[in-house]
């Protein structure tokens, strides 16, 4: 028989405290001050024989909704030190444009010295993907991990912002301006090299992978800003992929079809740079890729049958093959390519390929978290 | 009885919350728990209503409070009336006596004599 998890009242109230907290018009001292009542509303309750969960449950209904209370103490006027989330808003638009700036000057200046390292070779290109791909990812990963302690680093910031405004405004000002000449100096150098009157250059995918790194440093914000979204709905419990894990159908083809775009980018790049010539065994590439990435997520999601959650991952494909043939027919030569030399049998038997290996994959990680 | 209406609680809350401290220092759970007993619970207040009156008074310097620890060893904020908030209390009280006199001749007022 399965066991009920015994009622944790320190996380139970941890998480009542972070809805507080994201309902922005409660101060610390407000919040602690609350939790002080909570906890003595809870111990009245106890002492008439209530469950210590009973008794949370009760306390936290007493005290009104988040939105409820909030709206009261929203009423009081305060200083503006409270005022948190325009700050919180320009800083995270000045953050961005600060690594904007920062990646193009470190990609920029990097691809100009490996070309004047290495010449108009491969070697070259692949470097410069190469770097372009380990910029991205680590963006990924020090947002994402910024995001987790986050709490740390915004109490550091306003309790700086509080000692020292200007220090701080001024700090952010040189920053800002340092990477703006960074990347203003980079971006010249990175045009130069190419300027087709000064240098006949044959391995010109270069400059076609490098504009889409800036493709995907977009997308990667999109799926950070995406993943902040999910967090805040769902009070800090969700994570991007564990609400795809139970999203409604129509969510997971819009998803699908992102994802898929997504693969087709970065078949395009590759493709370019390694077999130029092979056009289109890209699209059966990204295709597989994608339903496999589609699979790795859909294979621990529990809300859709097998059957189902197969036809979910391969309607996306169908959908953009719907929407390429209709585009092509209409503004594009005909025949089109996609209807010669079997592409549409190709096409989703590459992404029914995919999606079975992604959900096999992914319900084998599912049973190792169970055995876990 | 009927239930107190919102604007009359609204109304009450300030001299209500002044005369509780009046009695002596509290905090905000316990001046809920005196309210609703002394009043034979008719009056309830909530949170919501409590803490930003609370706040109000702190800012208008009536009262200050202290973070202390109680005998249960947790941290709890403490308000005690300050000199002003004790005179407020007094204009309160007059007010308030001067509105009962007021109702009570008006409900008990005897017929015209002419």
């Amino acid at each position: 028989m399965e066991r009920q998890p015994r009622f944790d009242l320190t996380a139970a109230t941890e998480t009542w405290l972070d809805i507080l907290r994201q309902q922005g018009t409660f101060t610390d001292d407000d919040r602690r001050e609350l939790h002080g009542h909570l906890l003595d509303a809870i111990e009245a309750l106890k002492a008439k024989d209530l469950s210590e969960e009973e008794a949370f449950l009760l306390a936290r209904h007493r005290l009104g909704s988040a939105e409820t209370l909030g709206a009261e103490f929203g009423k009081i006027q305060r200083p503006f030190v409270v005022q948190r989330e325009p700050v919180i808003l320009l800083l995270g638009a000045l953050v961005f444009l600060i690594l904007k700036n920062g990646m193009q000057t470190v990609s920029d200046f990097a691809a100009v010295w490996f070309a004047h390292t290495w010449g108009d070779s491969l070697t070259t290109s692949l470097l410069d993907v190469g770097l372009c791909f380990v910029l991205l990812a680590g963006l990924i990963l020090v947002v994402v991990r910024f995001m987790q302690s986050g709490k740390k680093a915004q109490y550091w910031f306003f309790k700086n912002l509080h000692r020292a405004p200007v220090l701080v405004a001024l700090v952010v000002s040189i920053l800002l301006g340092l990477s703006a000449l960074g990347a203003y100096s980079a971006g010249h150098a990175f045009d130069e090299l190419l300027h087709p009157t000064s240098l006949h250059w044959t391995h010109q995918e270069i400059w076609h992978v490098h504009n889409l790194f800036w493709l995907g440093f977009y997308l990667s914000w999109l799926l950070i800003f995406l993943n902040v979204v999910v967090q805040y709905a769902s009070v800090g419990n969700q994570t991007l992929i564990s609400w795809l894990q139970q999203a409604p159908a129509g969510w997971l083809v819009v998803a699908g079809l992102c994802s898929f775009t997504c693969w087709l980018g970065l078949s395009v790049a590759g493709m370019r740079l390694l077999v130029p010539t092979e056009g289109i065994n890209r699209f059966f590439i990204s295709a597989a890729l994608s339903c496999l990435a589609s699979g790795l997520v859909l294979g621990r999601s529990s809300r859709y049958s097998l059957p189902i959650r197969f036809l979910l991952i391969l309607a996306p494909i169908a959908a953009w093959y719907g929407l390429a043939l209709g585009e092509n027919l209409l503004y594009d030569e005909v025949p089109s390519f996609l209807l010669s030399d079997f592409f549409a049998l190709k096409f989703m038997a590459s992404a029914a390929l995919g999606a079975l290996v992604g959900l096999g994959l992914g319900a084998f990680r599912r049973q190792k978290s169970f055995t876990a | 009885m009927n239930d107190l209406t919102k604007e009359l609680v609204a109304a009450t809350s300030v001299p209500v919350v002044l005369a509780v401290l009046g009695r002596g220092e509290s905090y905000g759970y316990d001046i809920i728990r005196q309210v609703r007993e002394l009043s034979g619970g008719k009056l309830d207040f909530s949170e919501g209503t409590l803490y930003p009156v609370l706040r109000k008074l702190e800012e208008r310097g009536l009262v200050e409070t202290e973070w202390r620890k109680a005998e249960n060893e947790r941290q709890r904020k403490y308000y005690r009336l300050k000199d002003q908030g004790r005179a407020t209390l007094e204009t309160e009280r007059t007010n308030w006596n001067a509105i009962n006199n007021l109702l009570q001749n008006l409900w008990n007022a005897n017929p015209a004599l002419t």
